[in-house]
């Protein structure tokens, strides 16, 4: 395949997850916006580290590291939202508003 | 005698880790102890373990010379960051100490603080994009950790106030605001990984140096992973108009999380802004355009943005954390004068550090100050300020010279960090059009008068706060209770100290004046 397709296909997925984070009000679905982009990110890495370059191994350990490390961040998030919302909230955990939500309100006073 | 040899060369710059590592070796002993004295101890040990942290630092590089390895390097620009963050770790722990010494958290806070100071460390040292970006996730993580140990102690207090399910609303409401804030966090970094994709496949890089070198010997096209650097530097910074997570929390959290969010959390990316302002420099003169174009749009939305709130907030927490988003601002500003060429690589340096000083020296009082208030009238208003005319003639000058320091008034130290805009405001305005930057000229006039005058405009303000008639509390008893401690006033005294000695020091060497036949501008620093 083409590798001009395949960065293609990285973008695409990178704008849909910016997209979903900017957008979504639910804590899940910024979270699987966030995938997205990590998704796009080890495609990048994986399909240049094959196509271009000879030696591979550095930019599987940099994905290798850096999963682990987006991973570890993600769920100390999720994990400290379970400890402080009960159980019955915690499935349908809203933030009812945007992650960027401007309020004029909130801005001036 | 070889074992001395050895561990001199060991200093340089594993020794503030090794150092730190100790303190936390000896400190997790003690992590679950409750008596006040064990605290104190930590106390100690904490402040001993980073004052020889920061002499280490200093001594070994003077002693040593500089250290390079494939992941990390220590050079003069490293050791003088470290000392900062030294600096600003031991600020930092002395508040938390202060608003949190009688939690029961309080040495694994300790804990906690001290493992995010061997993070921003591992930061600022590392060369290989691999150790950067894993010691920034980690440092995120353990700012995380940090921050919300800090709150929980909050929702503790709020259990007790409200019995019942208020205390889960609050709980609830508490872990939004601060989960929020760090989803953005998580935003930023997400972002970073892809820019970090894209700038594997454009170069082959494995660290800064190389990445420089790539790019200046073929001429690479990086301009997406500019855009994309661009928008992470607004959300990192919580630039206007994407500040409010940054906003909605440091309302809502304790003082001391928010003193860990602004001095600790935004370090990194300083510290990115300057690594990378060299390569930035060496760009091709299409990508580099997209900066020249991007940054000022960037500095003027978030100018008045910060400057809008300023003037018209009336809350004592928005008016600090918004006056220390106006000193990133000021990072950025400086990188678009160094992109420019009104300046050199080495007064570029001094001018982003003279900043970091600036935030010590003049905002740390101004800030303190506002949080004493607060706490003790239990009001986050900035009616506040009042009181302090009438009830201490100390602060309210230490309050007066860090206003007055902040805009860049001569003699005071504020002034270390604006003569280089006043005298670029002076050279355009002399040079016109005629100069070798024409219409750039004015664009830059434009920008560095913006936001001088954002300082200039929400201190007025904040004189006109202070010196009104109008009465502040309906009840008198807050007015008639209120009194400086003695501590304070003390430590109010020391910044006023600092802020002339340093301010008169600079003064004298700006204007090359001999004291006891020694001239100050010989030190290199003006």
């Amino acid at each position: 395949m083409n590798i001009t397709y395949i960065y293609y296909l990285s973008s695409l997925l990178f704008l849909i997850g910016v997209i979903g984070a900017l957008f979504f009000e639910t804590f899940s679905r910024i979270l699987i916006s966030l995938q997205f982009i990590m998704l796009a990110s080890i495609i990048n890495f994986l399909s240049f580290s094959q196509t271009l370059y000879e030696n591979p191994v550095w930019a599987v350990l940099f994905v290798l590291f850096s999963t682990l490390l987006l991973f570890l961040f993600e769920s100390a998030i999720v994990f400290y939202f379970y400890l402080n919302v009960s159980e019955a909230k915690f499935g349908k955990f809203d933030l009812n508003k945007n992650l960027y939500y401007f309020n004029i309100k909130d801005w001036l006073e | 005698m070889d074992l001395i040899k050895d561990m001199n060369k060991f200093m340089n710059p594993f020794g503030v880790l090794t150092i730190i590592f100790i303190a936390i070796f000896i400190l997790i002993f003690f992590g679950f102890a409750q008596r006040k004295k064990f605290k104190v101890f930590g106390l100690v040990l904490t402040c001993i373990a980073i004052a020889s942290a920061f002499f280490i630092n200093i001594f070994g590089y003077f002693k040593n010379g500089g250290f390079s390895d494939n992941l990390f390097t220590s050079d003069f620009a490293q050791i003088v960051e470290i000392s900062y963050v030294l600096i600003f770790s031991l600020v930092l722990y002395i508040i938390i100490f202060v608003y949190n010494s009688s939690s029961i958290n309080f040495l694994k806070t300790n804990l906690i603080f001290l493992f995010s100071i061997i993070c921003l460390v591992f930061v600022v040292i590392s060369k290989n994009f691999l150790a950067f970006f894993s010691s920034f996730i980690c440092y995120n993580i353990s700012i995380f950790a940090l921050v919300t140990s800090l709150n929980a102690d909050a929702t503790l207090l709020l259990k007790d106030e409200y019995k019942g399910k208020t205390s889960l609303e609050a709980q609830f409401k508490m872990s939004i605001i601060t989960g929020r804030f760090f989803i953005s966090s998580l935003l930023v970094t997400f972002f970073m990984f892809f820019g970090l994709s894209i700038l594997y496949g454009v170069s082959n890089f494995k660290n800064f140096s190389q990445l420089g070198e790539v790019i200046n010997s073929y001429g690479s096209d990086i301009s997406l992973v500019i855009i994309i650097f661009l928008f992470m530097t607004y959300l990192y910074f919580s630039l206007f108009p994407f500040q409010a997570p940054y906003i909605d929390m440091i309302k809502k959290q304790t003082i001391s999380s928010n003193y860990v969010v602004m001095l600790f959390y935004f370090f990194p990316g300083l510290i990115l802004i300057n690594k990378c302002s060299v390569i930035f420099y060496s760009l091709s003169p299409v990508n580099k355009s997209i900066l020249l174009i991007g940054l000022p749009i960037l500095i003027i939305v978030a100018s008045f943005g910060s400057g809008a709130t300023l003037f018209k907030t009336s809350s004592l927490r928005k008016t600090s954390s918004n006056f220390i988003l106006l000193f990133f601002v000021g990072y950025i500003l400086n990188l678009l004068i160094y992109l420019n060429d009104f300046i050199k690589e080495g007064d570029y340096r001094w001018l982003n550090y003279s900043i970091l000083s600036l935030i010590i020296i003049s905002w740390l009082p101004l800030s303190i100050i506002f949080s004493y208030l607060e706490k003790e009238t239990g009001f986050d208003n900035i009616e506040n300020l009042k009181l302090v005319s009438s009830k201490s003639k100390i602060v309210l000058v230490c309050l007066i010279a860090s206003f007055l320091s902040l805009i860049g008034i001569p003699g005071f130290a504020g002034f270390s960090g604006r003569s280089t805009y006043f005298n670029l405001v002076y050279e355009i305005i002399l040079e016109g059009l005629k100069g070798s930057h024409s219409s750039q000229n004015y664009l830059m006039l434009f920008i560095i008068l913006l936001y001088l005058l954002t300082f200039i405009v929400s201190i007025i303000k904040l004189f006109l706060v202070i010196f009104s008639r109008k009465k502040i509390f309906d009840d008198a008893d807050i007015e008639s209770k209120f009194n400086f401690s003695r501590p304070f006033i003390s430590l109010s005294f020391t910044f006023i100290l600092l802020i002339f000695l340093v301010g008169i020091i600079y003064l004298l060497g700006y204007s090359n004046i001999n004291i006891f036949n020694f001239n100050l501008a010989n030190l290199k620093l003006f």
